[in-house]
């Protein structure tokens, strides 16, 4: 390289800089390097400051600019801009912080910090003859998104994002879309029917042009990086023809297979050829091979003889589908946690104790007693019915956090019972009735005047079956300073919320963060950044990224909607300059830097018969964590070199 | 050479580094023997800088980072930096350097006042600590 | 085999049963025991109070029982078991803790080479002995006795010190006692407490602890409870008439030692296993089980 020319140019800053630093004995100071030329001015970020910067970059034909003024984070890209008008690229700036870090720190010391400036610079200038001029690279994307999950989350993203004109590939694992969502008999505060509200956006969903459902489907593989992943897709064998079933459920009808039907929460029995409930988006029934008398024995093939379109067909074996898109959205959703590991609430020890989503269940008008609320396995009418809130969430032994949820769902659930049986009673036992939501604290007012509906402060502690078949439940009340125990029939359970199952399998896929106590997904800042993640062009909605209700839920798939139409019409993605960079001469191929990368940036390749680090620059975010880790100093960030720091250490106290 | 101490810090960009410019803001002084160098995350740790920083003149070194668990921008670069500089230490422990010369802080963005705090603690560790005398290597073979 | 036998207090003074019963047991199952007498306190009376006291006292009792020889010490009383199990803990995770106990131990001229194995007798039966040995020894089936468990809270209580079962819900004595050859059943009042611990402080809540438990469980139409502690022991067996007569209540619930029903079914006789010293109205079910 030629011998570098550096200008340095130093701001007064009104009195910000100069009432403390001696400009003048600076300039005097870095003047005696040889390669220096000195400049300074009153305010360098004025226009006139920027002016005359670039009109001596220009004039005096130096190659390396340092501004030695104030915080790179508010003016380095008006310097860069300055270096770009002056035909210089604009990583070939360095800027020293001679405001926040010196002058308004060492306001009484003068003299020393007028020292400790000239340091600093000479130090930069040191700095900056090692600089190369980086470029933004600008790499493709391809303008179609994948969702994974299709909840209510899901769905709304996939909308969104197929409304602006960009391809959807939208993954479920059951056999229809709408998630827990479409369990719901009514949602709070407003008491709207669930399916009548969800039903029409998955209709929508099934007929968008742009949107490509892939029911009982499971993502088995992601590689790749923002703007071109390459997806795989399993789709399991539905033994149904997607292309030619009409959806007449005449199938349905003869079926002798019987299994415990999975989304009325093991309330009922469904056939093995079967669609999950009415409303189902496709409406494309699907064979469960555990249950279906000719797969599992050999016999039967019933429902082949009935189809009137022969779209029956027991020779599909599934089979993997690959996709590419340029952006991933992640709506895996929530699962109720599993009641039994709680004891002393004893579910699945009594058949009178339900989960909330069992007597969601009960009530639904599709469910297995369509809408009669009666107590499962005894038949009869609850007339004492006790809800539990808080049932495994806020409890250190399992879920430390708060479901969001319950205590409204307790109080709809409580409307429900009135709603059905109006002369019943409902004793709710709760800490406290979390109503902070917009309608909410109007809604708990409005239950709390029902007649015979009892607000118990106090968790229940245990619920006790009696030898006639009711139960008890007991609490401590702290306004009796006293044990309670209340006689019901019928107990409800507010139970915590976890991640969804195909969440694990979707973190490990995609290596995203979790919170090590619940298992959501880790966004990339909890304030600022609430729908990002970690890895670019990956994004997070619904309760898969924590308890969430149904607006917020929506709220958030739109955002991350957005986030992804933001990034696919843009067209392209830049990638950052300070990446991580490889001496193949030195490098061992030993894969230290392999595995202290984040972001899956290194690979191993091949360079003349050795096996040698490779940094891929659309993931490298230029953290350095390879740069500490490598015991052969072959890694290093650009602009940022191992000889760059050491020099620059050296430097300060020459 | 000056009789005061000198101490280098390397701050993290997104996290000490703020809290140091924070702390310009809010105008907290601290002591000048304090010297600044950014580097984009403390997980580009690397024992070396710092030694090369003790060899250089400097008489204590500060390595800072962000919070664990959670503040960390290349999500755990904090978590690698608290590895190596544990090892670190004991290995500086063993070539015979006080522990004070080398120290591994959390400062968050925020935290501007215990930045100055931190930093007025160790000019303060470093004043009582000798000046560091490294023989040079033709010296030893001499005797 | 050997086995270190810890007493505790309580069964020397007043559960004679207790240790009667278990040794033998243990004769009988060819395993040697070892019963020191030179013991002190475990400490349990001073746990709240004095927590340091109580910890050395502990860790005292560690060290004059080890014995390397045997496989463990197996404490008869709930409550040594659970301070023997916590300082085991505690030394164990707290090595500074321990440093300071060894030291002190020193100045009497002990100490505390290994911190050795605590057994709870129904983890005794359970792991060591082995549901094959016990299946194996029994004389037969009773398809029809439905038999009562109570753990006892300190056996598997504070949940956040290990013990030898799930502490929400434990099934080890169930499984020893099915290997028996009887039924067992879960029922609300399982986990429930004696009120033994509070029989100094406030007596009445005790009796109506124990009146609770007691009349709870008979509800469910058992024909036996079983426990091993004696503490337990006292409260639902040997204070049962006068519990049920405080609330106008006759005794109507059998109690039994797990050790004896153990030494019944491997063909021990009604006065090997001390039966002459129960109290509750085990008259009602001795005929069905006992072989006269």
């Amino acid at each position: 390289m030629s011998k570098a020319k550096i200008a340095v140019f130093l701001c007064h800053c009104g009195t910000n800089i100069a009432g403390v630093i001696d400009i003048e004995r600076v300039a005097k100071e870095i003047r005696r390097i040889p390669d220096a030329v000195v400049w300074d001015h009153r305010f360098l970020c004025s226009t006139d400051g920027v002016e005359s910067m670039v009109n001596n970059i220009k004039s005096s034909g130096v190659d390396r600019v340092v501004v030695a003024a104030c915080s790179f984070r508010t003016h380095e890209p008006l310097f860069q801009e300055a270096l770009r008008r002056a035909e210089l690229n604009p990583y070939l700036l360095e800027m020293v912080n001679i405001r926040e870090l010196c002058s308004w720190v060492h306001e009484g010391e003068k003299e020393k910090a007028t020292e400790k400036a000239i340091r600093i610079i000479k130090a930069a200038i040191t700095k900056v003859r090692n600089n190369k001029p980086l470029e933004r690279k600008k790499l493709p994307i391809i303008p179609a998104a994948l969702v994974i999950g299709g909840g209510i989350a899901g769905i709304r993203a996939a909308l969104d994002i197929a409304d602006a004109g960009f391809t959807v590939y939208l993954v479920e694992k059951e056999p229809s879309i709408g998630g827990n969502m479409a369990k719901l008999d009514k949602t709070f505060p407003t008491l709207d029917c669930s399916i009548c509200i969800l039903g029409p956006l998955m209709n929508a969903v099934a007929q968008h042009p742009n949107i490509k459902l892939f029911t009982y489907s499971e993502v088995l593989s992601i590689e790749g990086r923002v703007g071109e992943f390459l997806v795989k897709i399993l789709r399991k064998p539905r033994y149904v023809r997607e292309d030619l079933c009409k959806g007449c459920l005449i199938c349905i009808a003869k079926c002798p297979g019987k299994a415990i039907d999975e989304f009325n929460a093991g309330l009922s029995y469904r056939k093995a050829i079967y669609i999950p409930y009415p409303q189902a988006v496709p409406r494309i029934p699907v064979i469960d091979p555990n249950t279906c008398l000719y797969i599992q024995k050999g016999v039967c093939r019933i429902c082949e003889k009935l189809c009137p379109v022969g779209a029956i067909d027991f020779s599909q074996r599934g089979g993997v589908i690959e996709v590419r898109v340029g952006a991933i959205v992640v709506a895996t959703g929530f699962e109720e946690y599993n009641a039994s590991n709680i004891y002393e609430y004893g579910y699945s020890k009594y058949p009178n104790v339900v989960t909330g989503l069992q007597l969601e269940r009960l009530a639904s008008s599709y469910g297995p007693t369509e809408g009669r609320l009666i107590i499962p396995g005894l038949g009869k009418e609850p007339r004492r019915i006790a809800i539990v809130n808080c049932v495994g969430s806020r409890d250190e032994r399992h879920l430390p956090y708060c479901c969001r949820v319950g205590c409204m769902a307790s109080l709809k659930h409580t409307w429900y019972v009135k709603h059905l049986l109006p002369d019943a009673e409902v004793f709710i036992f709760a800490d406290e009735i979390r109503a902070s939501g917009k309608g909410f604290e109007e809604f708990y007012r409005r239950i709390r005047q029902l007649p015979k509906v009892y607000i118990v402060k106090g968790r229940a502690s245990e619920v006790r079956g009696n030898p006639n078949g009711t139960l008890s439940v007991r609490a401590y009340d702290p306004a009796l300073g006293r044990e309670i125990s209340i006689e019901v029939d019928f107990v409800v359970l507010e139970v915590g919320i976890v991640a969804g199952r195909g969440t694990e399998a979707v973190k490990n896929i995609l290596k995203l963060g979790v919170l090590p106590s619940s298992g959501f997904l880790l966004e990339l800042h909890p304030k600022l950044n609430p729908v990002e993640t970690a890895v670019d062009g990956v994004y997070i909605c619904g309760a898969a990224a924590g308890p969430k209700d149904i607006p917020e839920t929506v709220a958030q798939a739109s955002a991350a909607a957005s986030k992804v139409i933001t990034l696919l019409s843009r067209g392209y993605i830049e990638t950052q300059p300070y990446i991580a960079k490889v001496d193949e001469e030195l490098c061992s191929g030993c894969r230290i830097c392999l595995t202290v990368c984040e972001y899956n940036a290194i690979k191993i390749v091949e360079r003349g018969g050795r096996n040698v680090a490779y940094v891929d620059e659309a993931l490298c975010k230029g953290c350095g964590a390879c740069v500490g880790s490598c015991p052969s100093r072959a890694i290093e960030v650009l602009n940022l070199g191992l000889k760059q720091v050491e020099e620059m250490v050296a430097e300060i106290l020459r | 050479m000056s009789v005061e101490p000198r101490v280098l810090v390397f701050a993290c960009t997104y996290c000490a580094y703020a809290a140091a410019e924070t702390a310009g803001v809010s105008k907290l002084q601290y002591p000048p023997q304090i010297y600044i160098v950014r580097l984009p995350c403390s997980g580009m740790f690397k024992s070396y800088y710092v030694l090369k920083a003790l060899r250089s003149g400097f008489d204590a070194v500060l390595w800072s980072g962000c919070h664990p668990p959670y503040d960390c921008h290349f999500i755990n670069g904090n978590y690698k930096a608290r590895v190596r500089a544990t090892l670190l230490k004991a290995y500086l422990k063993q070539l015979g350097f006080e522990d004070e010369r080398f120290r591994l802080e959390w400062i968050a963005a925020g935290e501007a006042d215990r930045f100055a705090l931190i930093a007025k603690e160790i000019v303060e560790n470093a004043t009582r600590l000798p000046k560091l005398r490294f023989i040079e290597y033709r010296e030893v073979e001499v005797k | 085999m050997k086995v270190v036998i810890f007493t505790g207090c309580f069964t020397l003074v007043k559960q004679i049963a207790v240790e009667v019963s278990i040794l033998k047991v243990l004769q009988y199952l060819n395993i040697e025991p070892i019963v020191p007498r030179n013991i002190n306190c475990c400490g349990f009376a001073f746990r709240s109070i004095y927590p340091s006291t109580s910890l050395y006292l502990t860790a005292r009792l560690l060290a004059s029982l080890h014995n390397p020889e045997t496989i463990g010490i197996l404490t008869l009383c709930n409550g040594c078991y659970l301070m023997l199990r916590e300082t085991v803990y505690r030394l164990k995770e707290d090595r500074k803790l321990l440093e300071g106990i060894k030291s002190h131990l020193k100045e009497e001229g002990l100490e505390l080479k290994e911190i050795p194995r605590i057994i709870h007798p129904i983890e005794f039966f359970h792991d060591i002995i082995g549901i094959k040995m016990l299946e194996n020894a029994k004389r037969r089936q009773y398809s029809d006795i439905v038999v009562a468990t109570h753990y006892g809270c300190h056996a598997l209580r504070p949940s956040t010190t290990p013990s030898f079962d799930n502490p929400m819900n434990p099934s080890k004595m169930e499984r020893v006692i099915e290997a028996l050859g009887f039924r067992t059943r879960d029922y609300p009042e399982r986990l429930d407490c004696c009120g033994a611990v509070l029989l100094a402080t406030n007596p009445n809540l005790a009796m109506r602890l124990a009146y609770n438990k007691i009349s709870g469980t008979s509800r469910w139409g058992f024909s036996l409870l079983v426990t091993t502690c004696p503490y337990c022991f006292e409260m639902l067996d040997s204070r049962q008439e006068a519990i049920m007569q405080m609330f106008s209540d006759e005794p109507k619930l059998s109690v039994m030692l797990l050790s004896q029903l153990i030494g019944l079914q491997i063909g021990l006789s009604e006065s090997d296993v001390a039966l002459n010293l129960n109290l509750s109205p085990i008259d009602r079910i001795l005929p069905y089980i006992v072989k006269r």
